[in-house]
């Protein structure tokens, strides 16, 4: 069957009229059934369109896309399309006007599902979302952290196979985080793909939130291209520079365990988590109270 | 006069007429619109000059909504607001006020209407009455702090990513340099270089005579910035404080659904790690400091 996803030697520009160059380069991309990736990257440097390459929203210029290891084609193009949902990174985008039901009806309706399986799935996806006390406003009357979750809401609604989130945690505080985090770790856990579009590198990859969830792989983008693509471990044992200099913030226990590195304490070891950061200064404490 | 802004007892309400229920869930008894329909409740507080106020809340606490009350683009159903001493509702001029109060919306996409990225950042500078020569001086100073070459100008704004809207819609505010930047969410969606340029650009940008009102999800960028912030929750302000207090209030921040900072959660687990003595520091550069002397003292 193959991957949930691979992109094969992949162009794409937005408009065959513009002199710009590609928007995406030599993309070469395998997403893993069950597998949880991150993409981060400078503003602009493609990660949104990306994310709609992959949604089979555009055509590439040049280059194939397999979906489950079919080439997508003109034929089977609206059967894939089923299996993928892309989150946008503005709710605004996504939600028509209605009320937040009609929102999460639409697609269920339109997939001809019977009135008795869309309510349940709607109570459902209501009920692992938290939004139960939205579900009789209108979309366009809902705050900005609201509408996220509304717009994630709606698409979780239609139980897509490869999930592409781009920027959920945006304009929402840690109680949303978390359950989005959540219905990502139940995902992930039943053998679906997960693709997280993330500035905050701690929150994507999540040591913060004392969850069990860890990104399986992390892809950076820069100008166009994949910079990096491997797993978060192998990309935070670099130095703070490393990370920066693809445009990045590294993590708060890299920072500064790597300033410690460079300033003071040569053989200071770089740490990626808080936990680890915290045991390295513990140990630091025990050894110069020694002397 | 040392506030810039007095709020009194201002409440608000959208008057939410919910009526077109869907078929799926018609027969349920109606939810709690009707009693929430107060966004704002009773709200007092003041911002001084010279100071960077951040208010934080979970979703629908009231922020946006509270926000749009500050340039005159919502007036006070209930309360009083008075910017620079004049109230909003009948001593201001809503031209002039807007051009005091400057507002970035937390959807750069409610801001943007021009075509253009030139006219859009040219549009308020213009229409407040300021030279074309020193529009297009400020909009060059200001593409090139964000790094983007001239002829950014001729980008179309519909065009443009999720972080480059909103430092067009950033850039829009910031050049007639209004003298109270209101700003929700500025740096949503940014990447850490333009989020770093922005903090800095605020940081040199407010004087004795000017303020910054911050909304934003992100703890460590309130607590660099901000002097003093505002908890609003439901509606309310639930509390208000030096920043150094409440973003260390590690229960106050998860009863209103707020991230620990990170800067703050390495505090925490350090003192509880045997490091009891440690002094609270803001930024990473005071922590780094610290480390500095434990390894000099020893
Ligand atoms: N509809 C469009 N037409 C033409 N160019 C576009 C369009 N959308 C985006 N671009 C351009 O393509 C490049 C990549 O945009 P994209 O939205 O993929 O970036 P991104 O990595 O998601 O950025 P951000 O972090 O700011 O959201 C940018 O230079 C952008 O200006
Ligand atoms: N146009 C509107 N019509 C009716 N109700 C609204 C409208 N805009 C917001 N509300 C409601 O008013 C309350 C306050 O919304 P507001 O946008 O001020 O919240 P917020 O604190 O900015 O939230 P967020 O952090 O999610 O942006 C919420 O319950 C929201 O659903
Ligand atoms: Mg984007
Ligand atoms: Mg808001």
């Amino acid at each position: 069957m193959g991957p949930a996803v691979k992109l094969k030697d992949l162009y794409f520009k937005y408009s065959i009229h513009t002199d710009r160059s590609f928007i995406l380069q030599n993309i070469n991309i395998e997403l893993n059934r069950g597998e949880y990736v991150v993409i981060a990257g400078r503003n602009g440097s493609g990660k949104s369109t990306l994310l709609k390459i992959i949604d089979l929203i555009y055509p590439p210029e040049r280059g194939d896309i397999y979906i489950f290891g079919n080439l997508i084609n003109e034929k089977n193009i609206y059967e894939a399309r089923k299996r993928i949902g892309l989150v946008f990174q503005n709710p605004d985008t996504q939600l028509i006007t209605g009320t937040v039901v009609d929102e999460l009806a639409f697609g269920l309706e339109n997939a001809g599902l019977s009135p008795n399986k869309i309510k349940s799935i709607i109570e459902e996806t209501v009920e692992i979302t938290g939004i139960k006390s939205l579900i009789d406003r209108r979309t366009d009357e809902l705050s900005g952290g609201e509408k996220q979750l509304v717009a994630l809401a709606s698409v979780l609604a239609m139980k897509p196979d490869i999930l592409l989130l781009d920027e959920p945690f945006s304009m929402i505080n840690v109680i949303y985080k978390e359950r989005i985090l959540k219905i990502i770790e139940n995902f992930v856990r039943g053998g679906k793909t997960v693709v997280l579009v993330s500035h905050n590198l701690e929150t994507a990859l999540n040591e913060a939130l004392n969850n069990s969830l860890m990104a399986d792989r992390c892809i950076i983008m820069q100008s166009g291209r994949v910079e990096f693509d491997g797993t978060p471990a192998s990309l935070f044992e670099r130095k703070a520079e490393y990370i920066e200099s693809l445009g990045l913030r590294a993590p708060i226990a890299v920072r500064i365990s790597s300033e410690i590195n460079k300033n003071i304490d040569r053989n200071f070891p770089i740490c990626s988590d808080i936990k680890s950061l915290v045991k390295q200064l513990t140990g630091l404490k025990g050894k110069e109270l020694k002397k | 006069m040392k506030e810039l802004i007095k709020i009194k007892d201002l409440s608000y309400s959208y008057n939410s007429q919910n009526d077109s229920r869907s078929i799926y869930f018609r027969n349920k008894e109606k939810s709690s619109v009707l009693n929430n329909s107060f966004a704002l409740k009773g709200i007092n507080m003041h911002i001084d000059r010279g100071e960077i106020v951040g208010i934080i809340g979970p979703s629908g606490a009231g922020k946006s909504t509270l926000l749009q009350h500050l340039n005159g683009l919502i007036m006070p159903q209930q309360g009083s607001i008075y910017i620079d001493g004049k109230s909003v509702i009948d001593e201001w001029d809503q031209k002039e006020l807007k051009k005091f109060v400057g507002l970035l919306f937390q959807n750069p996409e409610d801001q943007i209407f021009e075509k253009f990225v030139g006219d859009e950042i040219a549009f308020a500078p213009l229409n407040f009455g300021f030279s074309i020569d020193d529009v297009r001086k400020s909009f060059k100073d200001f593409l090139e702090y964000f790094g983007y070459e001239y002829s950014f100008k001729d980008r179309l704004t519909y065009k443009l990513s999720g972080g480059e809207k909103r430092i067009v819609a950033f850039m829009s505010i910031i050049i007639y340099d209004p003298r109270v930047l209101v700003l929700d969410e500025p740096t949503a969606s940014l990447d850490s270089e333009n989020r770093e340029k922005l903090i800095k650009l605020l940081e040199d940008w407010v004087s004795s005579d000017r303020a910054v009102v911050l909304v934003s999800h992100d703890m460590d960028e309130i607590l660099r910035l901000c002097n003093r912030v505002y908890i609003l929750n439901g509606g309310r302000v639930v509390s208000e404080g030096p920043t150094e207090n409440l973003l260390f209030d590690e229960a106050l921040l998860e009863d209103n659904g707020l991230d620990v900072p990170e800067i703050v959660r390495l505090y925490l687990m350090l003192k509880t790690s045997g490091f009891e003595k440690i002094k609270k520091f803001k930024t990473e550069t005071d922590f780094i400091n610290w480390i500095r002397e434990l390894k000099n003292h020893a």
